[in-house]
């Protein structure tokens, strides 16, 4: 599904810069904001904070550091179901992504469609380097999100 | 079919308690219709905080013990800058102390809001979360989500971020912002204000069980405000006391089944700290339009009931906003921004209100100006030998209801008093034989 001409295209990376391989995810955006001109509204380390920067979104692409034991640098790439039933325990520490798009979509402030871009990390330890595989894939997931931001207008 | 009745013997077991920060569980067991054990299980790790302060420097501890909790970190920051500026002898100037209860504000705003809107009036509904809510009153989650948006912003402003902020430093503030910094928050934070007084309205009229505790309840008392960044310690036995002699009126002891220290009164008697204690001993301090609220809602003072404690987040959440409003409107910016301290060999104590109730630290400085010894009590440790009590007194009282809605009561009778586990379970006892 494409998104509206007119609407806005916006890029988030949730993650810490300082966590090495964590830091994948904002390290990203970065770099895709500056080559496409996109709106950078992260980095984002609360998922709550998007419910207001989703306002007149069409496109919002999200990216994150994952560990789902894939081999390090992999990146997977889908569109979040917002209107998943699926629950999952909310804390004081906040709300998870999932139940943040829920909640941004029972306010009707929710994009057209989320993105999300994963890429598998290897080392989350205090630091700011990313590991040799992470970094080899960067730009191969900026890549992918370039072609993402064109292919859908 | 028939549900099943608490009556009969049953154990509740609820393996992660949602809607609370950390890693708890509840436990009930009730044999033959009589409640025969209940448990507050805390299985979140300890986290060592007290044992990797021994050996910093005395200027560390605002830092450090900010990364205990992402949702009080100032309550951490302030209560250790007043146990090292004790120890030194140290007295910062008013304009300090003022701003530091502006920081303060910001984060009572966006964690009480969190509580009552997110976690905790979903259960009043017998809804799940605030995204359910949000599909049946819409216009409440987003006035809580504007109300926690300020409360943020104030921290950003003072404290140079929202979370674990880092313009906070032993003595003071490594910069003060400027009168036209805070100016610029003034119309969001009457706008919050009015969004507040509107939830004192609206929270009053859920329907609460008629509950009613005796514990004893404890919380800073100030001669002039609100409690929130200094005080002396006041409890609804007579006491009121500094922090230091506080803390030798408790002792902390571990618990096999939790991984944070109970406190109790003279080690016996179970205590509670947090809104429902600062509202019945400072209801003469609330703010005036607070106060105003409190009148409106028909909350009086001496009310006992722990489910009401949103109602009590909701009016310090308008103190709050009147705080917050009052110190802009008469903010002098400090300057400097702190003041010099030197470190000599002793021992300090400071206790500020978080959220959540009192939090005592302690620290034992050398004269090298390293720390000898740390000892930090948050509210959740002390809270929780009260909330075990809550849960007696709400089962024994509705052993009529099915298993599923006396788990669902249960759960609620914790967020009443919205523990922070992780804070909790900051300590380790290790005894090594040899």
């Amino acid at each position: 599904m494409s998104v509206q001409k007119n609407s806005k295209t916006v890029i988030a990376g949730i993650g810490n810069y300082y966590r090495c391989d964590d830091g994948a995810g904002p390290q990203i955006a970065d770099e895709v904001a500056d080559i496409t001109n996109t709106e950078n509204i992260g980095p984002i380390s609360e998922p709550l904070d998007l419910i207001e920067q989703f306002e007149g979104v069409g496109l919002a692409i999200l990216v994150d550091a994952m560990n789902s034991g894939e081999p390090p640098g992999t990146i997977r790439i889908f569109e979040a179901d917002m209107l998943s039933e699926k629950r999952q325990l909310t804390s004081t520490h906040g709300i998870g992504l999932e139940r943040t798009l829920q909640l941004a979509v029972a306010l009707g402030k929710n994009p057209e469609k989320v993105i999300v871009v994963g890429i598998e990390g290897k080392v989350f330890e205090d630091g700011t380097a990313l590991s040799p595989e992470v970094a080899r894939a960067v730009p191969d997931a900026v890549k992918i999100i370039n072609q993402i931001i064109l292919s859908e207008y | 079919m028939e549900k099943e009745k608490a009556t009969s013997s049953c154990d509740i077991d609820v393996h992660g308690i949602a809607r609370v920060e950390g890693e708890g569980a509840l436990h009930v067991h009730i044999d033959n219709g009589e409640l025969k054990n209940v448990e507050l299980e805390i299985f979140e790790p300890p986290r060592f905080f007290e044992a990797f302060l021994r050996g910093r420097g005395f200027e560390e501890p605002p830092d450090i013990t900010a990364r205990i909790c992402g949702i009080c970190p100032v309550a951490y920051q302030m209560s250790a800058c007043l146990a090292i500026e004790d120890a030194c002898s140290a007295k910062v100037s008013d304009e300090i102390q003022t701003l530091r209860r502006l920081l303060y504000c910001g984060e009572w705003i966006q964690s009480h809001v969190l509580h009552v809107f997110l976690l905790h009036a979903p259960d009043f509904f017998g809804l799940e979360d605030a995204v359910e809510l949000a599909k049946i009153n819409r216009n409440a989650v987003e006035r809580g989500l504007f109300m926690k948006k300020i409360g943020n912003k104030l921290m950003e402003v003072v404290g140079g971020r929202a979370i674990h902020p880092v313009n906070v430093k032993v003595g003071g503030f490594y910069t003060a912002p400027t009168k036209q910094d805070l100016e610029a928050l003034v119309d969001d934070l009457k706008q919050a204000l009015e969004y507040a007084v509107w939830a004192t309205a609206w929270v009053s009229t859920f329907e609460f069980p008629d509950i009613v505790t005796s514990y004893p309840l404890v919380s800073l008392v100030h001669d002039t405000l609100y409690p929130i960044d200094c005080g002396t310690v006041a409890s609804t036995e007579g006491f009121n006391v500094s922090p230091k002699d506080f803390l030798d009126r408790i002792v902390e002891e571990h618990v096999a089944r939790s991984s944070a220290l109970h406190a109790k009164l003279n080690g016996e008697t179970p205590y509670l700290t947090g809104p429902m204690a600062r509202f019945n001993l400072n209801y003469d301090r609330l703010t005036p339009i607070a106060r105003e609220c409190a009148e409106a809602s028909g909350i009086e003072k001496g009310c006992r009931n722990p489910f009401k404690t949103i109602i009590m987040r909701s009016l310090e959440t308008v103190v709050a906003l009147e705080e917050a409003l009052r110190i802009i409107e008469n903010y002098v910016k400090p300057d400097p921004s702190f003041v010099e301290i030197t470190a000599k060999a002793a021992t300090g104590y400071g206790a500020t209100e978080a959220p959540r109730g009192i939090i005592v630290h302690r620290y034992v400085l050398g004269s090298d100006g390293l720390i000898k010894e740390a000892q930090i009590v948050p509210p959740t440790s002390q809270n929780q030998a009260a909330i075990e009590e809550d849960l007696k007194n709400v089962i024994a009282n509705n052993m009529d209801l099915d298993r599923e809605q006396l788990t669902n009561y249960c759960e609620t009778a914790v967020r009443n008093h919205d523990p922070c586990i992780s804070c909790s379970a900051h300590f380790l006892n290790v005894d090594i034989k040899r």
